[in-house]
């Protein structure tokens, strides 16, 4: 697995905390590690928001440790923590300048005036907005406000910095920008992020490691593309990227799905619950194809730029098949389907 | 139909509102020591208002008055609305402060004035400027709640997750998202208690009156063009005061829609 650095910065440990009846985090366990860039990824609900507020000391857990460098973070109040927030709102002072917005922090820390200023200045500079200074933030385009809520929690220097829903407030044309501009500046200032989002493609590119949350539990901590390659349950494959999913059991050397028959399948799908193929994984043929694993009939198909994706339903079984767009099968065809049996991934949980 | 016949009982209802107080401004430049009868144009009640050693003592009793209200209900008024908002989440207190804003003047009154004279409390401007923070400081702070309300509490958070402690974080976040509603307030807390009879009557030491008793008593003997006069004046003042609320929270609002 590639990530930077290997030290543990913060470990969270048997943290569980209740809102009512709902258990908002259930038994997280988390390791972070010195200068990585890490996501929690979930739908809403997941608990990955309440587990940043607990960070951040805005919500205290009923249970579990979370230690920074080993120190125990949870008896210290928010504003002595080593750990900056930027808020899903940025929530920017709306009556102060860029500039003091920025220095905000370091006049709570007291500094003296001079390092302010170099601070100030140096970090301005790193998000490119010297020349907004002297503007509110109401001046301010959606893509600047999100910089200078950056630049005014990085200025703190903190060991750790939380994003919450960092990229949601923007178009979805500069978000894509703002992806790259995150990850130019986690790598130019060296601080450990951590980042809580819904938007899969968003964990994916930015993160080093991802925890994909659901209803409080971590379902899966890997690299993106272990996640990717190697879901371990239905939530994640289902969760992240698409793909056809097929319950049944390992018998007899193949896969016996109810309605479908056996399906070549490797014995590393013997203990799974479930196997899920993805779109890229499939191949269409034409009718009669000997080479083909099942016949079925073109339902549905869906342009998607640079591919397209067919749905083609065999016997009750809808699966899903990406095709170029240079030999887009017509709706209502008969398609031979095929696949590589490595390509099947066995799913252990649901 | 036209313009003008649509928006005719609307005109009807502002002459309906505004013909009484014509007459007091139109009446208190009357030449005449008869009230009721025109004799030419004339601005002698106005300078004759400061001869009027009543009047001035009254004035500057309401002044004192009003002016001790606004602080004390500024205040409080506005710690209130922070504790309902922010520590304290519950509907039986929201609504037991909001009560003594709508609550009828005469029973505050009587039950002020029965109050003090159980603990033997020495009636004077002070006893009067308690009295009007009761309904003061409930208009003060329904105005700040709906305001700390309408602000995005994760400014408050965002304060201190910079390392702002919480005084540090009213001073400089909270204070200066709510300072209209608190300026709107204020001009509220000072014109009510400016022009308040009932509760100052049953609370003001007799040697002590404010303004609105001395016009009280004065009237009870025929209104003077003088008192007309001093209408006039005390009417400008609050309408000056209406519109600066007005203005604030017009301010406010605009404020807030160019910040979402």
């Amino acid at each position: 697995m590639t990530v930077a650095g290997s030290n543990v910065l913060l470990d969270v440990s048997g943290v569980s905390r209740s809102f009512g009846e709902v258990r908002a985090l259930d038994d997280v366990s988390i390791q972070i590690r010195e200068n990585e860039f890490f996501a929690l990824l979930g739908p809403s609900g997941c608990g990955k928001t309440t587990l940043l507020r607990v960070i951040a000391g805005f919500e205290q857990p009923d249970a579990g440790t979370v230690n920074l460098d080993g120190v125990d973070l949870l008896p210290i109040p928010p504003e002595k923590r080593a750990v900056n927030l930027m808020f899903q709102s940025y929530a920017l002072f709306p009556h102060m300048t860029v500039e003091r917005n920025v220095s905000y922090g370091l006049v709570c820390e007291k500094l003296p005036r001079d390092e302010i200023r170099a601070r100030v200045d140096e970090v301005l500079q790193t998000v490119d907005l010297t020349d907004k200074r002297s503007a509110l933030p109401r001046e301010l385009s959606g893509g600047q406000r999100q910089r200078v809520a950056l630049a005014r929690a990085i200025v703190k220097r903190p060991r750790l910095l939380l994003l919450d829903e960092p990229l949601s407030a923007l178009d979805r044309k500069i978000r894509g920008e703002m992806q790259m501009e995150l990850k130019r500046l986690q790598h130019e200032v060296g601080i450990t992020f951590v980042v809580v989002t819904h938007d899969q493609d968003e964990a994916m590119s930015l993160a080093d490691r991802v925890a994909v949350m659901d209803q409080g539990v971590v379902r899966q901590l890997d690299a993106p593309l272990d996640l990717y390659r190697r879901p371990r349950s239905i939530f994640v494959a289902d969760f992240i990227g698409s793909s056809t999913i097929l319950r049944g059991r390992y018998a007899d050397g193949a896969w016996q799905a109810p309605g479908l028959g056996s399906i070549p399948a490797g014995p590393d799908c013997a203990d799974a619950i479930a196997v899920a193929l993805r779109p890229e994984s499939l191949a269409l043929l034409a009718p009669g194809d000997t080479a083909a694993i099942r016949q079925g009939t073109v339902q549905e198909v869906y342009f998607q730029g640079d591919h397209a994706l067919a749905l083609v339903s065999v016997d009750d079984v809808s699966f899903k098949a990406n095709v170029r767009d240079d030999a887009l099968p017509t709706r209502g065809s008969a398609v031979g389907l095929t696949w590589d049996t490595s390509a099947v991934i066995p799913l252990f949980e649901e | 139909m036209s313009r003008v016949t649509r928006t005719l009982p609307l005109w009807v209802l502002y002459v309906f509102l505004y013909v009484p107080i014509l007459v007091v401004i139109v009446m208190s430049f009357n030449a005449s020591d008869n009230p009721f009868l025109w004799d030419g144009f004339s601005l002698k009640w106005y300078p004759a208002l400061l001869q009027d050693s009543d009047i001035m003592g009254g004035l500057r009793t309401t002044l004192i008055v009003a002016t001790g209200t606004t602080v004390i209900s500024v205040i409080l008024g506005t710690l209130l609305a922070l504790a309902l908002e922010r520590y304290f989440p519950s509907r039986f207190l929201d609504a037991a402060a909001a009560a003594p804003a709508v609550m009828p003047d005469i029973m505050l009154a009587i039950g002020l004035l029965a109050f003090y004279t159980l603990v033997n409390f020495t009636l004077g401007a002070f006893s009067v400027i308690l009295a009007h923070s009761v309904f003061g400081i409930a208009f003060v702070a329904a105005v700040v709640r709906v305001r700390l309300a309408g602000m995005d509490s994760s400014l408050e958070e965002a304060s201190r997750d910079l390392g702002a402690s919480s005084l540090k974080t009213f001073w400089s976040v909270t204070l200066p998202g709510i300072r209209p509603a608190i300026i709107a307030g204020a001009l509220l807390a000072f014109t009510l208690s400016l022009d308040e009879f009932t509760v100052a009557f049953f609370t003001a030491s007799p040697a002590d009156p404010t303004l609105p008793i001395v016009i009280y008593s004065s009237v009870r003997f025929g209104v003077t063009p003088q008192i007309n006069a001093l209408a006039t004046l005390l009417l400008l003042v609050s309408f000056v005061a209406v519109l600066l609320v007005q203005r604030t929270s017009r301010l406010g609002d605009s404020l807030r829609r160019r910040e979402s």
